[in-house]
């Protein structure tokens, strides 16, 4: 009973107990490859797909099948029969599905690092967009203050008949709008912190505090160009090299076409094999032959087409990032400039106030208003030049989405470089 | 006799494929010199695919070389007829071409070349490593090879 009490009161505080977990930028990239569940799913599926080599593999050993063997005295023509069970390596069939699993593990696993390389993005970019709405809120939580001051001046002169009373009220309309913009900002960050998490891994009874980045200085940027970006771009991306091992599969199947007459091959192709279904292999050489063979060319154009225009998607999305950043770059100064200017406007405004000047409060609303946009307008270029970067680094696998792979993975693989 | 063809035929086959890891080699000397040409150029697509070609070729080399004992043992007896001292002259990088590309690598801080660029020095120690000790000597004992190691970081001083 005691234990039973324990065990109750150990479940119902693992429920309501929760903790806060410090997060920063760096650490986005580790949490999604751990605890993502697409992302743990997809290494399932790897698995799988490394398991159907050694599945291959083993079904050219001999197996025992009692049934076949029991029909052996009855009938002595099944002994034929009997070789896929008893030497199944003598089927060239069972060789083409070993040399095809193999293929299509590595095709999974292009297909993982593509995934996996998307869900670091998606939250990466998350994370920025929750620290530039937590900026704008903090901006906004200033000109709250700053509204509430010129509140309290206005009410005070109103006492004195300086200002009229609808502009009281229009001020106090106006810091109840930012109240109510504040409000709905938080809701926002809560719910991006909550998507965060889930997109990490994290319970969702845990609370994430995002640790700050540093804006990059835009000013010291040069532009880029497209032409030196898209080597790599298309080199690395995991999109086009799958379907190298995927053509290179399908030529595995032609030869099954080929060899069926020495009989057609049990074995499974596994996961992803499913794309070659549409091709018909005959159970024994027919006259099908010219038909299954122009089918399995059919579908390499098929193959081809899809690769050709992936990279022209690799190509349209860079192209389109290129020019984005440097858009960026060249008009960083109409920014600050308009930073600076509105700066200027409130100090002077405020320095009249100071020296008691007989100002009108719209006008010094309007001043207040000018330097939020201004602010808001700064911060955002520099989180937009940020997410722009962020995405360049996936397109051209930089920094946490840069993986070696294949014979490189294998050449430094057991070193300590 | 039959016997006999087929291992005649097998031991063909076998240092055919040893002698592609040499042909390898060979072409290496070719590429290296393409990159030089291009070092000081900008790093367009073409020029990328030609630094690609000659750092995945060192890459090449050296995948077939450590996961074949075999091939291993066969550079170790024909050492002499294949690694000359002109080696290091002929088929590596020296560090002032290697800066100037590396410098051209990164763009605003991102990396825009291949990776076997980028661990070009890795790949180089690892294909120290698959030489013995006295065949490292006696590469290394050319005196230009020496200075090109080291400015590598191959070589301590």
């Amino acid at each position: 009973m005691k234990k039973l009490l324990f065990l109750s009161l150990l479940s119902f505080s693992h429920i309501s107990i929760s903790s806060e977990t410090i997060i920063s930028l760096d650490q986005v990239a580790a949490k999604v490859k751990e605890s993502n569940f697409s992302v743990l799913e997809n290494a399932q599926r790897v698995y799988q797909a490394k398991e159907t080599i050694n599945f291959s593999k083993r079904n050219l050993l001999p197996r025992l099948n009692f049934w076949s063997i029991l029909k052996l005295p009855i009938d002595w023509t099944s002994a034929v029969d009997i070789v896929q069970d008893l030497a199944p390596f003598l089927v060239p069939n069972n060789w083409f599905r070993v040399s095809q699993s193999n293929l299509f593990y590595l095709a999974q696993k292009e297909q993982y690092r593509a995934l996996w390389a998307n869900q670091v993005m998606t939250a990466k970019l998350l994370y920025i967009n929750t620290l530039r709405d937590v900026d704008f809120l903090n901006l906004l939580r200033v000109q709250r203050e700053q509204l509430q001051e010129l509140l309290e001046i206005a009410e005070t002169r109103a006492v004195f008949g300086d200002v009229p009373p609808q502009v009281v009220k229009f001020l106090k309309i106006r810091s109840l709008e930012v109240s109510e913009d504040i409000r709905s900002l938080e809701n926002l960050v809560y719910e991006e912190k909550k998507g965060l998490s889930f997109l990490m891994g994290i319970p969702q009874e845990d609370k994430i505090l995002l640790e700050s980045i540093n804006l990059p200085s835009v000013e010291e940027m040069e532009p880029i160009s497209f032409d030196t970006f898209i080597f790599r771009a298309l080199d690395n991306a995991p999109e086009i090299n799958q379907y190298e091992y995927i053509k290179e599969a399908l030529n595995h199947t032609r030869k099954e076409v080929y060899f069926s007459f020495l009989g057609s091959s049990s074995t499974a192709r596994g996961l992803s094999g499913g794309i070659f279904d549409s091709i018909p292999i005959q159970d024994g050489l027919g006259f099908g032959l010219g038909s299954s063979l122009r089918i399995s060319r059919s579908e390499s154009e098929i193959l081809e087409i899809n690769q050709k225009a992936t990279s022209e998607v690799i190509k349209k999305s860079l192209y389109v990032l290129v020019n984005s950043f440097n858009s960026y770059v060249e008009n960083i100064d109409n920014q600050n400039n308009r930073f600076q200017l509105a700066q200027e406007n409130h100090q002077i405004i405020k320095t009249q106030l100071a020296l008691g000047m007989n100002l009108d409060p719209l006008e010094m609303l309007e001043s207040i208003q000018n330097l939020f946009d201004a602010s808001v307008s700064l911060v955002n270029y520099k989180y937009d030049v940020v997410t722009t970067m962020e995405k360049v680094k996936r397109t051209i696998f930089n920094e946490d989405y840069s993986k070696i792979e294949g014979k490189l993975e294998n050449v430094l693989q057991g070193t300590n470089l | 006799m039959k016997f006999l063809v087929l291992i005649l035929v097998l031991t063909l086959v076998s240092s055919c494929r040893y002698d592609e890891v040499f042909s390898n080699l060979h072409s290496l000397k070719e590429l290296k010199l393409d990159v030089e040409k291009i070092s000081s150029e900008e790093l367009t697509t073409e020029n990328q695919i030609i630094v690609k070609s000659y750092f995945s070729k060192i890459n090449d080399i050296a995948y077939e070389v450590k996961n074949s004992s075999r091939i291993q043992k066969y550079i170790h007896s024909k050492f002499d007829r294949f690694f000359q001292s002109s080696f290091c002259t002929d088929y590596t990088l020296n560090q002032t071409h290697y800066s100037s590309l590396m410098s051209k690598c990164t763009v605003n801080g991102f990396y825009i070349c291949a990776e076997e660029v980028r661990n070009y020095k890795n790949l180089l120690s690892i294909s120290k490593s698959l030489f013995t000790d006295e065949e490292f000597i006696k590469i290394s004992s050319d005196e230009k090879c020496n200075i090109t190691l080291k400015e590598l970081g191959l070589i301590n001083d």
